[in-house]
């Protein structure tokens, strides 16, 4: 059988392909590792209230102990996929994928819903200055990031935010802020115009997290579950709309399948795969062959198909800066359990002078484990959990996000024995804007000091490996509609297409593209 | 030399001034090996060592952290701080739910105090032993 279309991967990128195609009444295959959580009922009470009457072993420290991985094996990935229930996410990846790393720590997910199985769920439109050196502009992202919006289930605001957020068409009410963030959210509307005028804009963000009912799924309920339990129906994950897709018989899905390469024969595409449970070669034959693999895995097929043991390809991502703040008044006030565990509110600084916008997320700490912040302490070990009880309800985190450019990237390249070589390293950050931040959180009330940030990391939004641009001469660059050079018929449609990242969450911005991509295929196919 | 099972309750002790329970200690004694398999056999001796000869453990563990000595030893007080969050009695040492904000500051003050106290020992202990 020849399909019209083949999709690899399910994350936001593969699934909101899927999405569009759809829509366009084709049906595609969908290859797909698909690693699934276990089984697990997330409780149905706060986490905190659970944590008073029971041993939260399981939960939270893993029958393997999954959670000391870190201390264990001295890796650290994000907490939230460090978690018992979330290991899915990264199960096998490994194995699947052997990488030899130099600089930052890479992650990568076989997961059914790829990476996205353990975001956050920040969701933000690109503005025209901020698709730079891509051959679309915001106006064609638009109608695809409208459709999503009505699919997700967005909640967010109008307001200080929304020239540099988009429209708020269809978006739900925001979430309810904790007392820090409603604090300082209050402090700033006292003082925005003198704010603004410097370059300093504070909002609500735009989540894929449900402030009311919507299409089935519950409303979030404040109980701090979000980093413990995988699949929770009120925080969008691609996997959702990929299982609508496969009751409504709109997408044939064959999970197990780790795609490898592709060749060309009699004038279609074969995708050389192998069969994960029982280790055979299998082919699938196809028209058009849609990578969404995640950046460094369709790059990984890319590299592969050609026999391509030398070129570098670019790898960009946000190097990350954590700021975390102390509001003063909560010194040794009660935790808030029942506060949202993610992003309460968005900082932007709008800065002309440095030629430099930035966008931070304020993230409430009562999602992780007490004893992650035990490592952060300075002090003696007994002190260290007087701190975790009476500090750590005065202090949020910012996570400021810094713009990924090809002047700042690292590179991906596949070796003869089929690992990749990764090299990445997030970029330093001039003191005088770290300086400025704390300045101007201070001035709001949230003391920090540039002592207390820890040096810039990786924020795990990976792009750039065969950018799309706007006439494409050389191998791995893609066209405005993903195609790659010298390719006919191969579209890249994941972050390897992004050849600049602002400094926004991206993978609202894959997905429309996706969509817009997968709406040029379907209507080239027809023909 | 002290026993390589009672690191477990010596820590557990250090931090929260009260025997250990038998689900935590099993399951420190199930990671503490692997730990200590990413460390030299004389550094895991030492350590051993050190846990059966040191009274103030917070004190050693607070100066060898900043001199950058035995970590192993830092390591595995994170490690028996993950294992005793999860615990309901442990519940309160990690979570304050009624507002005590004049009494937070005094704790988080005397805590500094405390910790400054515990460094000058540690540092002395770090130098009796030739650490
Ligand atoms: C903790 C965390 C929080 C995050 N928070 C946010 C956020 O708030 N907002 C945001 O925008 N982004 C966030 N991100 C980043 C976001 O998750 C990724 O940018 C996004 O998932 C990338 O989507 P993708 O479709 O390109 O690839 P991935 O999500 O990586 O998915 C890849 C898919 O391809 C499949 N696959 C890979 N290789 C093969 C192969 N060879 N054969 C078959 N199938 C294959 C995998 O099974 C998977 O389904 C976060 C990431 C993490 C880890």
């Amino acid at each position: 059988m020849i399909y019209k279309v083949i999709i690899i991967g399910t994350g936001p990128s593969g699934v909101a392909a899927a999405f569009g195609f759809a829509e366009q009444g084709i049906q595609p295959l969908i290859l797909d590792v698909g690693k699934v959580a276990q089984d697990v009922t997330p409780l149905n009470e706060n986490i905190y209230d659970y944590r008073k009457k029971n041993d939260a072993f399981n939960i939270m420290i893993g029958k393997n102990y999954e959670m000391l991985d870190h201390v264990i094996n001295k890796r650290s990935p994000s907490p939230k996929i460090s978690s018992p229930y979330m290991q899915f996410v990264m199960e096998d990846a490994g194995s699947l994928s052997p990488i030899t790393e130099t600089g930052s720590h890479v992650i990568q997910s076989f997961a059914k819903g790829g990476l996205a199985s353990a975001w956050g769920a920040g969701l933000y439109r690109f503005l025209d200055d901020e698709l730079i050196n891509v051959p679309v502009s915001a106006a064609e992202l638009d109608p695809y990031y409208d459709k999503l919006t009505k699919e997700i289930g967005i909640s967010g605001d109008t307001d200080d935010l929304t020239p540099f957020f988009g429209s708020t068409e269809n978006l739900l009410r925001p979430l309810r802020l904790s007392g820090k963030s409603e604090k300082l959210y209050l402090k700033y509307q006292r003082t925005r115009r003198k704010l603004n005028a410097s370059g300093i804009f504070i909002g609500r963000p735009r989540l894929g997290v449900l402030s009311q009912a919507y299409d089935n799924r519950i409303s979030y309920n404040y109980h701090n579950l979000e980093m413990w339990f995988p699949n929770l129906p009120y925080i969008y994950t691609p996997a959702f709309t990929l299982e609508k897709l496969i009751r409504e018989n709109k997408v044939v899905y064959r999970k197990s399948i780790l795609a490898e390469s592709w060749f060309r024969e009699n004038g279609h595409l074969t995708v050389k795969a192998r069969n994960l449970e029982d280790g055979l070669q299998v082919t699938f034959k196809c028209k058009k062959l849609v990578l969404a693999a995640g950046t460094i895995n369709s790059a990984k097929i890319a590299l592969k198909s050609k026999n391509d043991y030398r070129t570098k390809l670019p790898l960009l991502d946000n190097s990350l800066l954590q700021v975390p703040l102390i509001t003063p008044s909560f010194i040794g006030d009660k935790l808030e359990k029942d506060s949202f565990g993610l992003t309460n509110l968005n900082i932007l600084f709008d800065w002309h002078e440095y030629n430099l916008r930035l966008q931070g997320s304020i993230i409430e700490l009562t999602s992780p484990a007490r004893a992650l912040f035990y490592e952060m302490f300075p002090l003696s070990a007994r002190s260290n959990l007087t701190l975790i009880k009476y500090l750590l309800p005065s202090v949020s985190i910012l996570f400021l996000y810094f713009p990924g450019s090809s002047n700042n990237s690292g590179y991906i390249t596949l070796r003869s024995d089929n690992t990749l070589e990764v090299e990445s390293f997030p970029c330093e950050i001039s003191k005088k804007i770290i300086q400025k931040v704390a300045y101007t959180l201070l001035n709001m009330g949230a003391f920090t000091h540039p002592m207390l940030i820890r040096p810039p990391a990786h924020s795990i939004h990976y792009a750039g490996s065969m950018p799309m641009v706007e006439n494409p001469r050389q191998n791995y660059h893609c066209n405005k509609y993903g195609e790659l050079y010298g390719e006919p018929g191969i579209h890249v449609v994941d972050g390897s297409l992004l050849s600049y990242v602002p400094s926004k969450n991206h993978s609202f911005t894959l997905m429309a593209n996706a969509m817009r991509i997968a709406d040029y295929i379907s209507r080239t196919i027809e023909k | 030399m002290y026993s390589f099972n009672n690191d477990a309750e010596k820590i557990y002790f250090t931090l929260f001034n009260k025997s250990i329970p038998e689900e935590v200690y099993h399951r420190f004694q199930a990671v503490s090996k692997k730990i200590d398999n990413n460390y030299p056999h004389d550094k895991v001796v030492q350590y051993y060592e050190l846990i059966g000869k040191t009274d103030d453990l917070e004190a050693l563990e607070l100066a060898a952290r900043y001199l950058r000595k035995q970590p192993l030893l830092t390591e595995k007080f994170k490690l028996m701080v993950y294992l005793a969050e999860i615990m309901p009695d442990n519940y309160d040492v990690f979570i304050n739910e009624n507002p005590k904000r004049f009494i937070g500051y005094i704790k988080i003050i005397f805590t500094i105090m405390r910790t400054v106290f515990k460094l000058g020992k540690g540092l002395i202990i770090i130098l009796f032993y030739k650490l």
